[in-house]
Order: C-alpha cells, then structure tokens, then sequence
C-alpha cells in the first residue's frame, strides 16, 4: 500500500478525530475546513518524508493527534505573525507583501513544517527590525536588487556596509525564534 | 448494487483500493479468464473498466450508516457479500489486510462461539434466540475460499497488529489463506497460473506464499 492510499485509509477512519482537534482550534468552520485540507497535504508530506522506524513507534491515533495539535498551533502562529506585519507601516507595503506572501519560491503546500515553521520565522523576525534595516532586506533579498541600486534608493554610500549588517541581525532573530522550533541558523 | 450473471469463470472479488490498485495493474489478458467484481467504501470518481461489477458501500447509505467505522461496515458488507452470493460463486478474494473494509470481510467469515447463558423465563429465553439468530445472520461460509492478501510496508504499529490478526482470522474461515509480497505490484503471473492450476499458482509463483 503506498502512502497515498494509507492516508486515504488513515482520514477515513480517523477524520472525525481530525475535525473534533481542529475544531478546539477554529471555531469558525470554513477556517476549520481550509486548515482540514491544509493538514491532509501536510501528513501526506509526513508519511511520505519520516522515517519508518519513527513512525513505527507510534499508534495512528496518537501520531494524528499530535502532528494535528502541532499544525494548528502552526497556523494560529503564523496568522498571529501576519496579523502583526500588517500593522506596521512600509514605504513599499506592496513590495513587502508580495516578497513575503507570493514572490516565496515555495508555494505553501509544497512546503514542509520545517519551511512553514521558518517562513513564519522569517516573517516575524522582519517585523522586529528596524524600518531602515527592513527595507534594506527587502530590496537585496527579495526585489533582488543591486547593491548601488540599494545605495542609490537609500541614500547611502557603502550599502554593502548595510546590508551585511541588516542580514546579521535578521539572522539573529529567526535563529532566537528558531531554538524553541529546534531550528538551527548556520551562518556561512 | 449490481445483479450477477453467473458463468463458467471463476469469479473474483477485489476489495478496496489498494486491491483496486492491483488490479489495474495487472495484465488484461489474465484478468479475463476471470469474472471480475469491485467492493469499494466510496465512490473515487475514477472509472472501473474491467470490472463485471462495482459496488459501494457508501451507496447503501438509505439503509446504514455511511461513517467508515468497523461496527458500521458490518451490515452493509455483509448485505453485500449475500448479494454477490459468497457461497456458490466467488472462489477468490483479493484485499490488503491493512483496509478496514476487508478486514469486516474477513471477520464476517469468522464463527464466533455463541455463549449459552441460562435463561428462567421463556421471555428472556427468546430473545436470547433472537440476538443469537441476528449474530449469525451476518456470517457467510467462506470455508471452500481462497483469500489473498496483498501485503505492504505500514509503518503505524497498531495498523500493522491489525493485519496480523486479520490474516490470523482469516486462516480459521478460509481454505487458503496467500500472501502476495509487497514487491508484487500486479497479480499477472498468479492469476495466469491460478486459472490453470491452483496448488501450481500458490506453489511456483515468486513473492506468493500459502499460509
């Protein structure tokens, strides 16, 4: 049986215990129905990526409980987060919000929870930098552009001198908030 | 559910998806020696060519429950299989023991022992009778069958104790209890030699193997 029909045997037997856990989540249900899809393509990545002998130490039930639990914390977390960048005020806003929610090489479903985790990360860790940092990120980063094209916008002399340091301290933060994900930031 | 045209084909019954899976694999030429019938949970939108018949137990839901619960199945399957007429036509049935709906297949084939319980009043008596009556009713004789099942790699270990004990029952209601490896992603070369010979097909087919 490959993984794709064990899930599908798996959300038979176990789809009212799905909806029962996301339901303590989301109250509202068309939330409670697009997390639901959400989640079916995030185990099908699960089984399809762990590894047998983790997997093999647990119960269907309880590992469904627990990766559920953890995806809709997840998402609560990254609704917080996004929540959060939309009150603060950007002199590109649209460029911020296409880098951050459409630009992303990786489409949300494709993604695993190690990227999901650290997408909301990276979002959160954006909204505590400074204005003049953020923007100095968003232009190398994600409009990609170059560092006189940077120095020209900015007003600056050695933007590279900026840039560097903007990176630091962004790197900084997602690897603060990464430690209690368990995610480790390796500056190369 | 589909009314059956009985022939001289041996007749075969391909229970949920994983079998379904199977059988489209498996060479064409092969499948026809065979009267072929389909048993899913619901209907998957994809066709069925091949199959002389196709069922599904969510369509009885004007009678049972559709929810995809052991006990739920019970009566629906079991209306199924006295449709199909388990006794007199099918000699072979092919499933993964780790689908919930052939493990109420291969439960219905088990006799549980009744339990006698001493009665005072001729009241409780008979409808101690009766529960006994129903309980049976949804038992159907798979004595003179062969059952394959197609084996997988389930990592979950209370799914994998599960397809233990399915095969275990299956070895008390069945005459041939097979194992089909998990290599084996068709059943050509099986049901090739099966059609011909049975002991032959069990004893000389790579990846099968009779308990």
């Amino acid at each position: 049986m490959n993984r794709d029909l064990l899930l599908n045997e798996i959300l038979r037997r176990y789809n009212s215990l799905l909806k029962r856990i996301i339901g303590d989540y989301f109250t509202d249900s068309d939330d409670a129905s697009d997390v639901y899809q959400n989640l079916s393509i995030s185990l099908l990545n699960r089984l399809r990526n762990e590894d047998d002998d983790h997997l093999a130490r647990w119960d269907t039930p309880a590992w469904l409980r627990v990766v559920t639990k953890h995806f809709c914390l997840d998402v609560i977390r990254e609704n917080k987060a996004k929540k959060r960048i939309s009150t603060v005020n950007y002199e590109s806003d649209d460029a911020f919000y296409a880098a951050i929610h459409s630009s992303s090489k990786v489409q949300h479903d494709e993604m695993n929870p190690f990227e999901s985790r650290l997408r909301v990360n990276i979002v959160e860790a954006m909204s505590k930098l400074n204005e003049r940092d953020r923007r100095i990120i968003v232009l190398r980063y994600f409009e990609e552009k170059s560092i006189q094209a940077i120095n020209d916008e900015m007003g600056l002399t050695n933007g590279s001198v900026y840039i560097e340091r903007a990176g630091k301290k962004l790197l900084k933060i997602i690897g603060e908030l990464g430690e209690h994900d368990g995610i480790e930031i390796i500056d190369e | 559910m589909s009314t059956y045209i009985i022939s001289d084909k041996e007749q075969v019954l391909w229970i949920g998806e994983h079998a379904k899976r199977v059988f489209n694999q498996t060479h064409k030429s092969v499948l026809e020696n065979y009267q072929n019938h389909l048993l899913l949970y619901a209907e998957d939108g994809e066709s069925n060519d091949g199959f002389m018949s196709c069922s599904y137990i969510s369509n009885v839901s004007n009678q049972y429950s559709m929810d995809y619960e052991e006990q739920l199945l019970n009566e629906p399957v079991a209306h199924y299989l006295k449709q199909v007429n388990i006794p007199s036509n099918v000699g072979l049935i092919i499933g993964s023991p780790y689908e919930l709906l052939m493990k109420v297949v291969v439960q219905s084939s088990h006799h549980a022992p009744v339990k006698s319980k001493k009665v005072k009043t001729p009241q409780l008596f008979e409808k101690a009778y009766k529960m006994t009556s129903q309980s049976r009713s949804t038992v159907h004789d798979f004595t003179l069958k062969s059952v394959v099942f197609l084996e997988s790699n389930v990592p979950f270990r209370d799914l994998k104790a599960e397809g233990k004990e399915v095969i275990k029952k299956a070895r008390q209601g069945f005459s041939r209890t097979i194992v089909a490896d998990e290599t084996l992603d068709n059943l050509s070369e099986f049901l090739f030699r099966y059609h011909e010979d049975h002991k032959e097909a069990i004893n000389h087919t790579n990846g099968i193997t009779e308990l």
